[in-house]
C-alpha cells in the first residue's frame, strides 16, 4: 500500500484553493453590491434580492472558468505546468515483469466493428511500443440485444485470429447488466481485479496510444501513493457540423482549461470514467458505489460514477491525478445537438444526485467543489433562465412604475446608467475572453498554427464557433432547465446504448425535438419587443434568436456534408486531421474488413452456420436449469420458425450449448420445405 | 486438431467390387440427402481429401438403411458429424471449432478446443469482495466535523513547536 506519507502537493493545493475560492468569491459579492446599487431604488425587494442572489451565483460559476482558464494561460506560456511536487510525471518507474495492466472496455449494444476498430488500434500500438507484455484487454459487455452479442463473439474470435491473440484479447458479457456500466467494471474488479495491479478504463469509441499507455504504467509504478491517473482525450474523427465545432472547442480551448484544472486540482484530480488508469486494489477495496436511500431519479444507484469514485479513492488516502499533458488519449463526441443532449439528460441527473453526498464524510474539500461543479453544469440553466425572468419583470415593473412603458434596465429615467453597461462588458469578458487567450495559445506555438489550418482560418474559425456557442447557449438552457425540473419531480432516465456514427438529424426530427423552442423563441419575440422597445429588445437578440433557430440549427449542424465541407475550407481543423497519428489511422473502416459478416438475423445464423454455431456454442456452458424450458422453446423455433421467438426466449437458447447444439442438428435434418425456408435453408431442400 | 492426411484413404479400390456398387447405389438413391452433406460441408473449410473422406463415410453408413424424410437426414447428419469427429480423434464440435478459427496445430489444447477457447475468452476467475462502506451523509454530523476540525487546527497551531531539522 502507498498511501499516506508525505504529500507536498496538499499544502501547495490548499493555498491555492484558498486564493481560487477568494478570486471567485470577492468579485461575485461586489458585482452583486455594484448591481445592488443600480436596482435598489428601482425595484421592489421581492424582484431585487432574488435577482441579485442568482446574479452572484453566475457570477460566481463563470469567473471560476475565467479563472481557470487564466492560470492555465500563464502556466502554458511559462511552460511550468508539471512542476508541482508530487507531480507522477516527475517520478517514472520501469515497469516490473510481473506488472499487469488490464484494458477494460465496457460496451452495451454498441456498433461493434467501431468498437473492434478501436481495440484493434490501441493493441497495435501497444505492440509497436513493445509493452504488449504486460497488457491485456477485457470486451465487458452489457448487451441486451441477441443479434448485438453474437455479433460481439464472432468479432472477438476473429479479432483474436488476426492479431493472434487469444488469451490477450479477453471477452465477458454479464447476464444481468446490475448497475450499468460501474457495475461492469466492478464485476471484472470482482472476477480477475487480483490478478492486474492495474487497470485501465476505456470507453467504447476511445482509443489510445500504446507509448502513453506505457507511460502512464511507468507513473503508477513510480508513484505508489496514486490511485488513479486521468488523462485529457482528445475529440476526433466525426464528421457532422456539430461534431467538428466540438472538437475544434476542445482542442483550442480545453489545453489552457485542462492546465488550470491541473493547477487547483494537484492530488485531488477528477476521473471522468474513461481513458485512464487505476490501481486495482484500493478501487475494489474503496470505491464500490454507495445506493442512495429513496428511489430514483434523486435516489437509488448512482447514475455518474466516475467523479465519485475518484471522491472515494482520494477519501481513503489515494492521489487522483489528472494529466492532461499525456498526448494519445482520444475519443469520440455525440455527432449532433439530439444526441449531445441525450447525454445531458443522463449527466444532469448523475450530477443531481451527486449534490446528496456533499455531506459525506471524509471527503476532500476538492471533490466537494468538484460535486458542486458538476451539478452547477446544469443547475445553471434554471438559473439563467430565471435571471432572464426575473430581468423582463423588472423592465416591465419599472415601465409602468415610469408610466411611459416602453423602457429597459438600462435606461431609467433617460438616464444611461453606465454602471449595467459595465456588469455587462465584464461578463462577456469574462466568458469570451478564455477563448482568446486559448488562440493566443495555439499562436504563441509556431507548430501549432498550421496544425489548426493557419492563423486566418483559426481566427475565422473561433469566430463561428462563438457564434454558434452563443447562438446553442439558449437552446441548452432550455434542454437542461427541463432535464433539472424533470429530475427534481421524480422523472428518471433509463440506461440507453449511445450513438456513435455521423447520423443527420432529419427536419422531421428537429421539429419533433425543438419545435417547441422556435416556438417559444417566436412567442416571446412577438410578446416583449412591443413591451421592451428596441433598446432592451436588442440586448435579448442572441438568446431570442438562438431559441428562434433551434431547428434549422439542430438540422444543419448534424450534416456531414456541411462538416466536411468546413474541413475542405480549412475551418474547425484539428492537429489530428492535418497529421493523423497511427493508431487513428487504424480506425479506418477497411482496418476491419476481415471481420465476419452476418448477412440476415444474426440468430439463424448461429443456429445454422456450422462455424458461428462453433465459435457461438463452444463458449457456453450446459444450463441445466433452464433445459426444461430451453426444450419447449427448441420445439417452438422448430415448428413455427425462429422468428416466432422473442429476444428474451433468444437469449434463454443462446445462452445455452445444448440447445445450441440441439437447434442445429434439428434445422439441417430437417425434410419439410418451408420450415427449412424459415431458417434461410431453401436452397437445401432439393 | 484433424489427422493428418496420410493417416487415411479416400481412393476407392483399382477393380470395382459389390462394395463400390453398392455405394454407387446408395448415392444414387440418397442424392438430395448427400446433396445437403455437401452444402454442409462447403460451409467448413475442408481439404478435399477430408471432405471426401467424411462423404465417404456417410455413404457407408447409409448402406442399407431403410429410412425415409427426416429420420433419413438426420441419420446422414449424424454420420457426417460422427465422421467430423473421427478425423479429429475427439468431438465434432471441437473439429467445427477447429475449421472455424484455424487453430494452429500443435496448440497445447489437449484436442478440446472449445474449452480451451472458453479459457482464452475468461481467465481463471481470482474472486475478490467489492462491497461499497457505507458513508455518513448527515448535514449535521458534517457540520459538527467542521467545526471540530476548525477547533482542532486551532489548537495545534497554539502548540506547534519546531521539530529538529524543521526549517
Amino acid at each position: 500500500m502507498g498511501r499516506g506519507g508525505i504529500r507536498p502537493w496538499e499544502a501547495i493545493g490548499r493555498y491555492r484553493r484558498y486564493w481560487l475560492s477568494t478570486f471567485i468569491l470577492l468579485p461575485a459579492g461586489g458585482a452583486a453590491l455594484v448591481l445592488h446599487r443600480v436596482l435598489a431604488d428601482r425595484l421592489p425587494p421581492g424582484l431585487e434580492i432574488p435577482t441579485l442572489v442568482i446574479f452572484a451565483l453566475l457570477f460566481a460559476w463563470i469567473s471560476a472558468g475565467f479563472w481557470t482558464a487564466l492560470v492555465g494561460f500563464v502556466l502554458l506560456i511559462r511552460g511550468t505546468t508539471d512542476t508541482a511536487p508530487g507531480s507522477p510525471e516527475r517520478r517514472l518507474a520501469e515497469p516490473r515483469p510481473r506488472s499487469r495492466v488490464a484494458i477494460l472496455m465496457p460496451i452495451y449494444n454498441e456498433e461493434v466493428e467501431r468498437v473492434a476498430a478501436g481495440l484493434q488500434a490501441t493493441y497495435k500500438s501497444l505492440q509497436q511500443a513493445g509493452a504488449l507484455a504486460h497488457f491485456e484487454f477485457f470486451l465487458l459487455s452489457d448487451t441486451r440485444d441477441p443479434a448485438i452479442w453474437l455479433r460481439e463473439e464472432l468479432v472477438w474470435s476473429a479479432l483474436c485470429q488476426a492479431l493472434n491473440a487469444f488469451g490477450r484479447i479477453h471477452y465477458r458479457r454479464r447476464p444481468i447488466n446490475n448497475k450499468a456500466k460501474s457495475g461492469n467494471v466492478a464485476d471484472f474488479c470482482r472476477r480477475w481485479g487480483r490478478d492486474y495491479e492495474y487497470m485501465v478504463v476505456l470507453d467504447a469509441d476511445s482509443v489510445m496510444n500504446g507509448e502513453t499507455l506505457y507511460r502512464m504504467l511507468e507513473m503508477m509504478e513510480g508513484n505508489p501513493q496514486v490511485g488513479i491517473i486521468q488523462t485529457q482525450p482528445l475529440a476526433v474523427n466525426r464528421e457532422t457540423l456539430y461534431a467538428r465545432l466540438q472538437q475544434f472547442a476542445q482542442h483550442v480551448y480545453g489545453p489552457i482549461f485542462s492546465a488550470g484544472l491541473r493547477f487547483w486540482q494537484l492530488g485531488d484530480g477528477h476521473y471522468i470514467g474513461h481513458n485512464a488508469i487505476l490501481r486495482t486494489a484500493p478501487f475494489t477495496e474503496y470505491c464500490a458505489l454507495p445506493v442512495l436511500p429513496g428511489r430514483a431519479p434523486l435516489g437509488g444507484p448512482l447514475l455518474s460514477h466516475d467523479f465519485v469514485e475518484a471522491a472515494l479513492m482520494a477519501k481513503s488516502g489515494w492521489e487522483v491525478w489528472f494529466v492532461p499533458s499525456l498526448p494519445g488519449s482520444y475519443e469520440e463526441v455525440p455527432p449532433t445537438l439530439i444526441d449531445d443532449l441525450k447525454r445531458d439528460r443522463r449527466w444532469a441527473q448523475g450530477n443531481l444526485q451527486h449534490l446528496r453526498l456533499l455531506a459525506g464524510e471524509g471527503l476532500r474539500s476538492a471533490h466537494r467543489f468538484l460535486f458542486i461543479n458538476g451539478a452547477m453544469s446544469f443547475l445553471a440553466a434554471p438559473l439563467w433562465g430565471l435571471f432572464l425572468i426575473l430581468g423582463a419583470l423588472g423592465s416591465l415593473h419599472w415601465a409602468n412604475a415610469s408610466g411611459d412603458g416602453r423602457m429597459g434596465l438600462f435606461d431609467w429615467h433617460g438616464l444611461a446608467d453606465p454602471v449595467p453597461f459595465w456588469l455587462v462588458g465584464i461578463t462577456a469578458t469574462l466568458l469570451l475572453s478564455p477563448k482568446l487567450m486559448a488562440v493566443l495559445w495555439v499562436l504563441y506555438q509556431r507548430n501549432q498554427r498550421e496544425r489548426f489550418g493557419g492563423v486566418l482560418h483559426l481566427t475565422v474559425s473561433m469566430f463561428f464557433e462563438s457564434l454558434f456557442s452563443i447562438l446553442m447557449a439558449p437552446i441548452r438552457m432550455a434542454f437542461h432547465s427541463q432535464f433539472v425540473l424533470q429530475t427534481l419531480m421524480g422523472s428518471g432516465v433509463r440506461w440507453g446504448g449511445q450513438v456513435r456514427g455521423d447520423q443527420e438529424t432529419s427536419w422531421r426530427e428537429a421539429l419533433r425535438t425543438f419545435g417547441w423552442c422556435s416556438a417559444l423563441g417566436l412567442v416571446l419575440t412577438g410578446t416583449l419587443y412591443p413591451l421592451l422597445g428596441i433598446w432592451h429588445f436588442v440586448w435579448l437578440i442572441p438568446i431570442l434568436g438562438g431559441l428562434t433557430a433551434a431547428v434549422p440549427i439542430a438540422a444543419w449542424t448534424s450534416r456531414p456534408s456541411l462538416g466536411r465541407w468546413a474541413r475542405r475550407h480549412r475551418l474547425f481543423v484539428i492537429p489530428e486531421e492535418v497529421r493523423v497519428p497511427p493508431e487513428l489511422r487504424a480506425l479506418a473502416a477497411d482496418s476491419v474488413a476481415y471481420l465476419p459478416h452476418i448477412d440476415g438475423d444474426p440468430f439463424v445464423q448461429v443456429v445454422v452456420d456450422p462455424r458461428f454455431n462453433a465459435i457461438h456454442t463452444a463458449l457456453q456452458r450446459n444450463r441445466t436449469s433452464a433445459w426444461p424450458r430451453a426444450a419447449s422453446l427448441c420445439h417452438k423455433a422448430l415448428e413455427k420458425g425462429p422468428q416466432e421467438l422473442n429476444s428474451r426466449e433468444r437469449n434463454i437458447l443462446l445462452s445455452d450449448r445444448q440447445s445450441m447444439l440441439a437447434l442445429h442438428r434439428a434445422v439441417w435434418s430437417m425434410a419439410d420445405r418451408e420450415r427449412l425456408a424459415a431458417w434461410g435453408l431453401a436452397d437445401e431442400a432439393d | 486438431m484433424f489427422k493428418d492426411e496420410s493417416s487415411y484413404s479416400v481412393n476407392p479400390a483399382a477393380e470395382p467390387s459389390a462394395d463400390w456398387a453398392a455405394e454407387a447405389m446408395v448415392v444414387a438413391n440418397n442424392a438430395p440427402v448427400l446433396a445437403r452433406v455437401e452444402r454442409y460441408m462447403a460451409r467448413l473449410s475442408l481439404t478435399d481429401v477430408q471432405r471426401l473422406w467424411i462423404r465417404g463415410q456417410v455413404v457407408a453408413q447409409l448402406r442399407g438403411v431403410k429410412m425415409e424424410g427426416e429420420a433419413l437426414y438426420a441419420r446422414a447428419f449424424a454420420c457426417m458429424h460422427m465422421a467430423l469427429a473421427t478425423l479429429t480423434d475427439g468431438d465434432e464440435l471441437d473439429a467445427r471449432l477447429d475449421l472455424s478459427l484455424d487453430l494452429p496445430v500443435g496448440e497445447a489444447h489437449d484436442g478440446r478446443s472449445s474449452r480451451w477457447l472458453q479459457q482464452r475468452m475468461q481467465p481463471a476467475m481470482a474472486r475478490t469482495n467489492m462491497a461499497s462502506r457505507p458513508l455518513n451523509r448527515s448535514w449535521g454530523a458534517a457540520f459538527l466535523r467542521r467545526f471540530q476540525s476548525l477547533l482542532n487546527r486551532r489548537a495545534i497551531g497554539a502548540s506547534r513547536r519546531a521539530l529538529p531539522g524543521e526549517a
